[in-house]
């Protein structure tokens, strides 16, 4: 029954967001606002729609019902309730349907707040956002059915799935199948994978409204900044939910893949990694157009480049086509969503040149210097975009091109990151610091000198600290010099704005802060994500420039010495089951400091038969990771083989990224939601109209 | 167990040649750090724990109690399997290939903001102010419309 709820309720939403899509176009093209309105009533529906569909598989799987076909591929008896609710997007169908939900959450959402102050976008903004959903509700239904379910020959034992009963065949009893569940993949059952996949879905899909208001725009021909204004708090909101997902699964993977570290260059990480790189670029470029009226062409492209990384990264990810640790997901989607990606993105070209060659994406201002806050946030954008290539090519387009042209494959891995990377992200640090203290239209070189001073200064007290107290090398100089100039400049912009209202007011401090932020939500919030990707940034260079690794083989109730000051003594190991199946190998081991005890880890192996995972014992403190792996052991002889990590700073990496997601927060937070009395006050805006 | 009994197997391999020179893990680590495994593709040697890659480790251990370095070691694998056992190819023409796309983007993406700064200070400013209110365009039907109205 649930397997026919799901596919009902999957059928009709698929129904429902191909009528929203062609209804709303048509209604507008001629002027029919009952069909416009049809249109948006359907888009609306899909979300219910879905919602249906997900709670029924989400009932299916609480409930075991073997029979669903996704159902068993990825739970079995022995999964934990926990695991059997993370489960819904453990495999590529339950996550496409996951996936569909969570973009119509956004359509919906935007069509809902929307529709009034953007009448005008709404028509065509419903047709390119539910074309887009029609596509993932329709590779869902058709190729990647969640509600398919096991059916039986009685005569010939043939078994197969289908969403329908084919002639002649049975389903198969629940009890008969339960024994030959799969169960989750090993890798998904962590705690992080309850939150990192959802995320990253919703940072993916929610650019698709940004997406949809600027080709909206295009279409329509209404070229002003409403798409600009409309669209810049969602553009937040996945930016935000993006930023979550990867630092979430950078986590996962330093807990669970079990080889010391976040962030592996893995070509499916960096697809993930490209949306956000461009998505940065137009959450500051979208800012020029907004204040200036200028980079409409630009702005336009880095909306349509953002979603269109959207789509190459669902490709890369789910198509199988780049193997890596996400290629759980591979399937026959690959070449419906390779077609949809081109089609799209070609859309957005031809839109976008059409209306440039017909001089309707002016801008609005002229250059007026060098030094103004449009040409540092231009530049800003040329590091981002050439960051985004440089990730591009080395995990995608190397590869490609050298097999298909050259017949050679190669791999670009983390040696070709190290060096292509660190130059473009010291000078995304240098613009961090130096953007936030220009003006608009123009600034004089000496103000901004003099702006940059104390920060100067403070960075370079601070590396003095740093080079007297702790090993440094001219790289890390270099990187910790630019990470903490940009991070003293959002400080010393905060504590000013702070003190003038304190002398201004007779606020007390904590007091000017708050109202500070409150006023100004999108620069104090934005001076808040800074601050994220300093600390972050800081994190980073310690824990990659700095660490430092080692294997040792260490008998057992023998302690052996790591480096100058830590020491290692393996205590004990032992051997059990745990509850979903899994034999669990649990080594013991203290941590001494210069001889001292400082903590008890248990690194340990998790042995799910067909997989062994390698989980990590760490003792963690603000300055560094105390990472230890057991790579092997041999009871009878008492001897255990293991990986040591010391991971300087690496903690700041996760702190960092919780103060960015502050950030965000305040800065996408909606102002009607901020008390009256903390708003900045609003000059009357003068439209073109009441000038004329 | 098993694995452990793989990787002694695998170790009892390489004893007679250990016996030339001793090798720490820490050594096959750093030349395995930037080898790719032959298996898992994108997955660094290092990483891996397939049987293959086990494989891999227990041969350039082999190579370096023989007295081998780092660049013949990776030279030897390179010619057996292929540039795609490293994190960058040797083969210069690879080699080229693999970063000057990058440095021809970051030099393109310079042109156009170049070309961008050409542009506004050649353009003549349009009339109207950037506002983050609604702006009409001049052949807007509306504004027309409206301003017939009013008039």
């Amino acid at each position: 029954m649930l397997a026919e709820i799901g596919l009902v309720a999957l059928t009709l939403s698929f129904v429902a967001s191909v009528y929203a899509a062609v209804l709303s176009v048509i209604g507008e093209r001629r002027h029919n606002e009952n069909w416009v309105i049809s249109g948006r009533n359907a888009s609306l529906a899909t979300f219910p729609l879905l919602g249906v569909a997900v709670v029924a598989l989400l009932i299916a799987l609480l409930t075991e019902q073997y029979q669903i076909g996704y159902v068993w591929s990825v739970t079995d008896p022995q999964t934990p309730v926990f695991y059997r609710v993370t489960a819904l997007w453990g495999s590529q169908k339950g996550s496409l349907l996951f996936w569909c939900l969570t973009m119509s959450a956004f359509t919906a959402g935007a069509i809902w707040l929307n529709w009034r102050s953007d009448r005008r976008l709404m028509p065509y903004t419903i047709a390119f956002m539910m074309a887009s959903l029609a596509f993932f509700i329709g590779l869902t239904l058709f190729l990647e059915n969640p509600f398919e379910r096991w059916w039986f020959h009685p005569e010939t034992g043939e078994e197969m799935l289908a969403a329908f009963a084919p002639a002649g065949y049975l389903l198969p009893t629940n009890e008969v199948l339960a024994a030959s569940a799969n169960g989750l993949n090993p890798l998904l059952r962590h705690f992080g994978m309850i939150i990192h996949p959802p995320m990253l879905y919703l940072g993916f899909v929610g650019f698709v409204v940004p997406f949809g208001f600027a080709m909206a725009a295009l279409a329509s021909g209404d070229l002003t900044t409403n798409w600009i204004r409309a669209t810049r708090r969602w553009a937040l909101v996945a930016w935000l939910f993006l930023s979550l997902g990867l630092i979430l699964g950078g986590r996962w993977a330093y807990d669970v893949l079990g080889w010391g570290g976040y962030w592996g260059w893995d070509p499916v990480e960096n697809a993930a990694f490209l949306p956000w790189l461009v998505g940065t670029a137009f959450i500051h470029s979208v800012m020029i157009q907004q204040k200036r009226g200028m980079l409409k062409v630009w702005n336009m492209f880095l909306v349509l480049a953002t979603f269109s990384a959207v789509l190459f990264g669902t490709f890369a990810t789910r198509s199988g086509v780049i193997e890596s640790v996400h290629s759980f997901a591979r399937s026959e989607v690959g070449f419906p969503m390779l077609a949809f990606w081109g089609i799209m993105t070609l859309i957005g070209v031809v839109l976008l040149i059409w209306r440039w060659n017909r001089g309707e994406l002016r801008d609005e201002h002229q250059f007026a210097g060098l030094l103004s806050r449009e040409t540092l946030f231009v530049l800003n954008n040329v590091i981002f975009m050439a960051l985004a290539v440089a990730i591009f090519w080395g995990s995608f387009g190397a590869p490609i091109i050298s097999e298909l042209f050259m017949g050679t494959e190669i791999s670009l891995g983390v040696e070709y990151f190290m060096q292509v990377t660190p130059p473009l992200f010291a000078a995304m640090y240098i613009l961090m610091g130096i953007a936030p203290l220009s003006a608009w239209s123009a600034t004089a070189a000496h103000r901004l000198g003099r702006a940059l001073v104390l920060p100067s200064l403070l960075t370079l007290a601070t590396l003095t600290i740093l080079t007297l107290l702790t090993p440094m090398t001219l790289v890390a100089w270099i990187g910790y010099g630019v990470v903490f100039l940009a991070g003293y400049v959002a400080l010393v912009e905060m504590v000013r704005g702070a003190q003038a209202r304190v002398r201004a007011r007779g606020e007390s401090w904590p007091q000017a802060l708050i109202r500070l932020f409150g006023r100004n939500q999108r620069r104090y919030g934005g001076y808040m994500v800074h601050l994220g990707v300093v600390v972050i940034g800081l994190g980073v260079i310690g824990s990659t420039i700095f660490q430092y690794e080692t294997r040792r083989v260490i008998s057992l109730g023998e302690t052996e010495r790591i480096d100058e000051q830590y020491a290692l003594r393996y205590d004990d190991l032992s051997v059990g089951l745990a509850a979903d199946g899994r034999e669990l190998h649990i080594t013991t081991l203290s941590i001494l400091q210069n001889g001292e005890h400082i903590a008890t880890i248990r690194p340990r192996l998790d042995d799910f038969g067909e997989m062994t995972m390698h989980i990590a014992g760490a003792h963690s403190t603000l300055a560094n990771d105390f990472y230890v792996l057991l790579d092997t052991y041999d009871e009878e002889a008492g001897l255990a083989a293991f990986i040591v990590y010391i991971n300087p700073l690496v903690n700041l990496v996760w702190w960092g990224g919780l103060i960015l997601i502050l950030g965000t927060f305040i800065a996408a937070w909606p102002r009607e939601v901020v008390p009256a009395h903390l708003h900045a006050p609003q000059k009357p805006a003068k439209t073109r109209l009441q000038t004329a | 167990m098993r694995w452990f009994y793989v990787l002694l197997a695998l170790l009892l391999l390489t004893i007679p040649a250990a016996a030339q020179r001793p090798v720490t893990e820490d050594e096959v680590h750093a030349i395995a750090e930037d080898m790719y495994c032959p298996v898992c593709e994108n997955e660094p040697l290092d990483d891996c724990r397939n049987v293959t890659c086990m494989q891999w480790k227990a041969e350039i251990r082999n190579m370096l109690s023989q007295g081998m370095t780092e660049d013949q070691i990776v030279a030897d694998f390179i010619e057996r399997y292929g540039q795609q056992v490293v994190s960058i190819p040797r083969d210069p023409t690879l080699l080229f290939l693999s970063f000057a796309i990058p440095a021809a983007g970051t030099v393109i993406m310079i042109v156009m903001g170049v070309f961008t700064f050409l542009r506004w200070r050649r353009r003549q400013p349009m009339t109207a102010q950037a506002s983050s209110g609604p702006v009409f365009t001049p052949d807007d039907p509306y504004r027309r419309q409206v301003e017939q109205d009013i008039h």
